[in-house]
């Protein structure tokens, strides 16, 4: 009986004891993942964020899709193609102007874009006033984020008309923010044009290691869009006049040449997204390749292809 | 070595023919002693059952052996009994020798069942909880236990996700009670698990299934969505020896019933000329079959078991070690499982005060996986969607491409497809009692999990067609490993002071998770050799992608439980449990989750003794909180960057990070409320026995990843306690039992009945969608105010029959005679999308009948679902105008001119076709079905053959699984559950693999 209560009683210490031992200690796992808060710690963290946002200007439901079949499929420039009206009938339902809302092609080029602009927003955010980065790295950065934000902007745009303007990272509260204006809408994307033209290099300046990434030719280029879309034409002209004159660009001698991988980012270059044939298939999101290399093919047993998007005739001529 | 096993069953089955009973009854003197023994139905002995003379208090005590003796006069009738057994008579005529067999009766009322954390006398149980019982289980052939639970309980719906071997199981206790994952916790041996799959099903001695909240809230944040207690055999006196064997084929049990080559040829002529193409086929009538669906067919696949188990006690302790290894090919080839496994459960009485013991079980599973829930490359739709006119090989050997169209060559997609996977799997705990003082026990056991698992991915360099090639041949390999270590400690305290008698628990729990996954994938293998299949050999060695990472969750508990009961009529539960989980902040780390419930076993007051019909009536009433965080990943509470958000700058790969989605640590508990009312009763001296129950859970603050706003650009919502989910339900078991030495039989069923409402999702009129089909469109969507993952699509109203009807509105343009016509049901010239039905069924039932007479028994079980539907994915494939594909044969039906046919599955053929295709009723199907889910005839050859044989039992069997099944749905299987998909694709057939027919024969022999 005496060791039953001397057992008792240490086992009834070790029972309640036990349990208020350091239980955060125990509790406490640390995620396996940078988080935002501790992420941007040098200028390598602000490139590789910045990489981050150029990523969806290649992703396969915009560059990839979304361009043409919205864009080109709809206008008299190209038709659907592929194997019949069913195949991709999402598209051909865009072509013939009988779509719904429930039309996925049109829900992920409004979504991929956005998570575009996110991006840039949390890149802008997290690298202002940052002295953690070089100040000149920073600055470049900021106006290629800017450079970016602006492109999907102007990309909705064309698309979507007026949009929710979004300059940050939203609270919940904000989620369900309305429509701005389209006048709003142009004059943020002309703000973001503005202020990254004034510290991006100029496209003579960027190392062949740079090449692809944004320059004060492809900002100014998409301002002088932007003004045209709204006709703004003298703004437009003069912008363009500057373009021209800045000696960065020329027209290829042979317009043929355009198409071969010599001339890629070439005299006639302003803005590239680009693509690589780094692996097989090259272009899952992953690889960093296009996906229109096998759509646009040639649907013959020679080319392989799936013959989406053939050009009208009229386009050409 | 599968031939050999054949064999050896086809073998067995000769052996009957030459036993006979020879179970005689000779005729001595008037009275004298009578020998005998008294024994389970499964030949063990019953130690300790009592034999006595009826109408008398003359008797005795069967040994350890189970023999006793007894003077006795020609006349008598003796009575064993037995706890936990039904009671049985046999009345003495000279015999030398009487031999009892007692059924267990598992509506015993004395039977101690296992309740977490400890035992319950089954008489006092409270809340609502379901015996599984074994020996009807073991009357199944399964390969898993999860599939033994399947039909057994009210309320406990099993759903095969996969009819591959070793696929996954979905089982859902009490319905689908929260948009997170709705998987029960398994708890073997005390240890808290996600899967049972590893169980060698023969080593289990006891199952239980935990319902209500007050069941499950010792359980607390684990036990919200039900709770399966499985605990494994132990020794019992004596010592044995078992083995246990079958072997069977396996086939389909359906056809995927598609067009043959020249029908096929004709209707494809037909779309193409009304799409004003010139006929492609010039004379269907010659084209060559190819039969697609034998291409993909492993026809007679072979499974077997082998099982052996020794066991035995004695006053110093018990032990029970068992191997098992099984085996099971596919019906569609390349597809397998095969799993080893070893258990040994001991436990030693080292002082009269300790008790200390363990269990480790240690297996390896080995499977091959192929294509499967893919609706554009599953071997299922591929042989469904080829059209037949395509060779399976060019005359030179190599797989063909579509003549026709360009779905993959299913011949192709096995030959290519190496999938082998490998898991090895420690599970054990050690665990001390101790007796501190009368009453005062203490018990400490830690659990450990470690698994090992490992998959391998092998593409070689093919072309088949220009969708279906690989121009580099890759091997990955995935491993992760999973480490589980739970130490629990309780203190418990029994006392019975008069009529009140006092159960008081008292423990504390740490619980870890650490689990970790490495990945290699590289390219350029120089030979497709297996011999050669590694990392080393690859010319790309040096380019590999390589990933990995890791997943802490850490969980700390605190846990009480106080039972009272008042003359064992009046019963009281309280339950309490505090749980800290690692995955939320520190400000919201500790949820509580408290349960009370009650019970009156109104049959034993002084009133009822007189009401002789009723010998059990026990009414039940329970309510509990519980909470869950099972599903949601950890590290939701912070921001988080991912790599892979790459680009390319200056033609070299540009490596980019980004932050996919928002942390949000105010996520706490979500919490489900439980009320429930039972009814336990017992008819004609327990001959009649059933349990009714009736039960309301509402979960709150449901953590969801609710779909935000796109405008956000967070492509991972954010985790929130959001949305409230309602279910009631309906539960009833019965069960009908008579016992008599010659004729034995029982008829048992149960019927659960839930209504699923989702209340809210956070905000007025957010909804959730379910996956795409086919990158087209969303199958289900789920809203407030409904069931969960309801199908949404156009509703279909027949066929335009003509130009006048198409001419008489506009919401659908681009339509000739023949088309579907699609509901605008607000007419305002617009299609809507609507609800279409859900997959939830409206009710789901089974049967359970067994009958013996002398050594022979047979049992039957019969399971079913009323009222879901199914999205019938193939149909998207075999009911298409374009005849792009192969079409199911009832096409043969479609539209040919006004008035031969309105039903809207049946449209013109039109190679041009989009609009029949969209997302409508037309793929929406009743998914009912009932299925003969098992017929086992045995036979128990008689113990004077089996004595002279040196062998307590011997019994063959031949089984029949999945022998038939009565269904309207269309698909290959409707028995569908969700395969790596969410719980929102519930029913959405994408090309399941289908459950086989089995047929069996087998053995098992005791020593």
């Amino acid at each position: 009986m005496k060791n039953s209560i001397y057992y008792t009683t240490l086992l009834l210490v070790t029972v309640l004891v036990m349990p208020s031992c350091n239980q955060d200690k125990f509790l406490d796992t640390p995620a396996p993942t940078m988080s935002d808060q501790t992420f941007f710690k040098d200028d390598a963290a602000a490139l590789n964020a910045l990489a981050g946002v150029y990523d969806p200007i290649a992703w396969y439901n915009f560059a990839q899709l979304t361009e043409w079949s919205i864009g080109d499929a709809t206008s008299d420039d190209a038709e659907k193609g592929g194997g019949g009206d069913g195949d991709y009938a999402e598209i051909f339902v865009l072509t013939n102007f009988t779509s719904n809302a429930e039309n996925p092609l049109i829900y992920e080029r409004w979504r991929d874009l956005y998570v575009g602009i996110n991006r840039a927003n949390k890149l802008i955010e997290g690298i202002t006033d940052n002295d953690n980065i070089e100040s000149s790295v920073r600055d470049r950065v900021i106006a290629e984020a800017k450079f970016l934000r602006g492109f999907y902007n102007f990309s909705l745009v064309k698309t979507f008309g007026a949009i929710p303007i979004v300059d940050h990272i939203l609270s919940p509260s904000e989620y369900t923010n309305p429509r701005n204006t389209l006048d709003e809408c142009w004059a943020f994307i002309e703000k973001d044009f503005k202020e990254s033209m004034a510290n991006l290099p100029k496209k003579s300046q960027l190392s062949t290691a740079e090449m692809g990434r944004a320059t004060w030719g492809a900002a100014a280029s998409f301002l002088t869009k932007s003004y045209i879309w709204q006709q703004k034409w003298t703004e437009a002209g003069l912008l363009a006049t500057d373009i021209v004159n800045s000696g960065e660009y020329d027209l290829e001698p042979n317009y043929a040449d355009l198409f071969i991988i010599d001339t890629d980012n070439g005299i006639e270059s302003v803005f590239d997204i680009q693509f690589a044939d780094l692996q097989s298939p090259a272009w899952l999101n992953g690889n960093e390749g296009s996906h229109l290399e096998v759509m646009q093919r040639s649907r013959d047993a020679r080319n392989g292809g799936w013959g989406f998007k053939p050009t009208n005739p009229g386009f050409v001529r | 070595m599968k031939k050999l096993y054949l064999g050896l069953a086809m073998w067995l089955f000769v052996i009957p023919a030459f036993a006979q009973d020879t179970n005689n009854q000779e005729v001595s003197a008037s009275s004298g002693l009578v020998k005998g023994s008294v024994k389970g139905a499964d030949g063990e002995p019953l130690v300790g059952a009592t034999i006595i003379i009826k109408g008398t208090t003359n008797g005795t005590i069967a040994d350890a052996d189970g023999n006793f003796r007894l003077e006795a006069t020609q006349g008598d009738v003796l009575v064993a009994s037995y706890i936990g057994s039904f009671t049985s008579e046999l009345t003495y005529v000279g015999q030398t020798k009487i031999d009892f067999i007692l059924e267990t009766d598992i509506t015993s009322l004395e039977e101690i069942i296992v309740v977490g954390y400890g035992t319950q006398k089954k008489a006092d149980v409270t809340g609502a909880i379901s015996l599984v019982d074994m020996d009807e289980l073991n009357k199944r052939q399964v390969a898993t236990v999860d599939q033994a639970l399947q039909g057994q309980v009210a309320g406990v719906d099993v759903t095969t996700n996969s009819g591959t071997p070793g696929g996954g199981i979905m089982i859902r206790i009490r319905g689908t009670g929260t948009l997170n994952d709705s998987s029960p916790l398994f708890v073997v041996d005390g240890l808290m698990v996600d899967d049972i799959n590893f169980i060698n099903p023969n080593d289990i001695e006891s199952m239980q299934v935990l319902k209500d909240a007050s069941a499950t809230a010792i359980y607390g944040s684990r036990g919200s969505n039900g709770v399966v207690l499985i605990t494994t055999k132990k020794g019992e006196e004596g010592s044995q020896i078992q083995l246990s064997t079958y072997a069977g084929v396996q086939n389909f049990w359906r056809s995927t019933n598609v067009l043959d080559a020249s029908t096929w040829g004709q209707l494809r002529n037909e779309a193409m000329v009304a799409a004003g193409n010139p006929a492609p086929i010039l004379s269907p009538e010659n084209l060559e079959n190819t039969n697609w669906f034998d291409e993909i067919k492993n026809e007679n696949a072979a499974i077997y078991s082998i099982n052996l188990s020794l066991s035995g006690a004695n006053k110093k302790g018990n032990y029970f070690i068992s191997a098992n290894k099984f085996s099971q090919d596919g019906i569609i080839k390349k597809t397998s499982f095969e799993r080893l496994s070893f258990r040994v459960n001991s436990s030693f009485n080292v002082k009269p005060w300790l008790k200390v013991g363990e269990n480790i079980n240690i297996a390896k599973s080995t499977s091959q996986r192929g294509v499967e829930q893919d609706e554009w490359t599953s071997m299922v739709i591929t042989a469904i969607a080829k059209d037949p006119a395509s060779p399976v090989r060019y005359d030179d050997g190599s797989f063909a491409a579509g003549t026709y169209n360009d779905t993959w060559n299913p011949a192709a997609v096995i030959e290519y497809t190496n999938n082998d996977d490998v898991v090895y799997r420690t599970i054990g705990n050690v665990f001390a009692d101790v007796t501190l003082t009368e009453g005062l026990t203490f018990r400490s056991s830690y659990s450990l999990e470690y698994s090992f698992g490992e998959t391998d991915n092998y593409r070689p360099v093919y072309y088949v067609s220009s969708v279906q090639q690989n121009v580099i041949s890759n091997y990955s390999k995935n491993n992760s490993s999973r480490f589980i270590g739970q130490w629990s400690n309780t203190l418990n305290y029994k006392k019975t002071v008069g009529d009140h008698a006092f159960d008081a628990l008292l423990g504390y729990e740490t619980y870890s998770n650490d689990y970790q996954y490495n990945g290699l994938s590289v390219n350029d293998i120089p030979s497709d050799n297996i011999d050669v299949r590694y990392i080393d050999n690859a010319t790309g060695s040096n380019a590999a992608t390589v990933w990995g990472s890791i997943n802490q969750v850490r969980q700390l508990s605190a846990l009480g439980r106080v039972n009272y009961s008042f003359k064992d009529k009046y019963l009281l539960t309280a339950n309490f449990r505090a749980d800290a989980s690692s995955k939320f902040s520190k400000k919201n780390r500790w949820g509580y989750f408290p349960s009370f419930s009650a019970g009156w076993r109104i049959s034993d007051e002084s009133f009822f003794s007189s009401v002789s019909v009723i010998n059990n009536l026990k009414f039940r009433v329970g309510w509990g909180l519980i909470g869950n965080q099972g599903s949601v990943p950890p590290y939701q509470d912070i921001t988080t960057s991912s790599a892979g958000a790459n680009y390319l700058w200056g033609g070299a790969l540009a490596a980019g990070s980004s932050f996919p989605g928002s942390g949000n640590d105010e996520i706490q508990w979500e919490t489900s409320g439980t009320t429930n009312f039972g009814l336990d009763f017992g008819f004609f001296e327990g001959k009649l026995s059933g349990t009714a129950e009736y039960y309301i859970k509402t979960t709150t603050g449901m953590l969801l990843q609710v779909p935000i706003p796109s405008q956000a650009g967070i492509q991972n919502s954010p985790t929130l306690n959001a949305g409230e989910m309602k279910n009631t339900g309906f539960e009833l078991a019965l069960l009908y039992r008579n016992n008599d030495n010659k004729l034995r039989y029982s008829f048992g069923g149960n019927f659960s009945k839930i209504n699923n409402e989702v209340v809210d999702l956070g905000a007025a009129d957010a909804f959730i969608d379910g996956a795409f089909f086919m990158n087209s469109f969303n199958v289900t969507r789920t809203t407030a105010g409904s069931p969960i993952a309801q199908f949404y699509g156009y509703k279909t109203d027949g066929l335009f029959q003509n130009q006048a009807e198409i001419d008489a509105q506009t919401a659908q343009q681009n339509v000739a005679p023949g088309d579907v016509r699609y509901v605008d049901a607000d007419n305002d010239g617009e299609l809507d999308f609507e609800y279409l039905g859900s997959p939830l069924p409206n009710f789901t039932y089974a049967f359970n009948a067994s009958l013996g007479y002398a050594g022979f028994d047979l049992s039957v079980q019969i399971q079913g679902v009323q009222g879901n539907k199914i999205f019938n994915g193939t149909s998207f494939y075999k009911r298409s105008s374009t005849a792009n594909w192969n079409l199911g044969r009832d096409m043969v039906n479609r539209w040919t001119g006004e008035g031969s046919q309105n039903d809207a599955r049946y449209p013109r053929m039109n190679a041009a076709d989009v609009n029949n295709s969209l997302m409508s009723d037309r793929y929406i199907e009743d998914g009912s079905y009932m299925r003969i889910k098992n017929l086992q005839l045995g036979y128990n050859f008689s113990k004077s053959l089996v004595s002279k044989l040196k062998l307590s039992q011997l019994r063959v069997y031949v089984n029949a699984q999945n022998l038939l099944t009565f269904t309207k749905y269309s698909g290959l299987d409707p028995e569908i559950g969700v395969n790596g998909y969410s719980p929102l694709d519930l029913g959405v057939d994408r090309g399941f693999y289908p459950q086989a027919r089995v047929y069996s024969a087998g053995l098992t022999v005791t020593f």
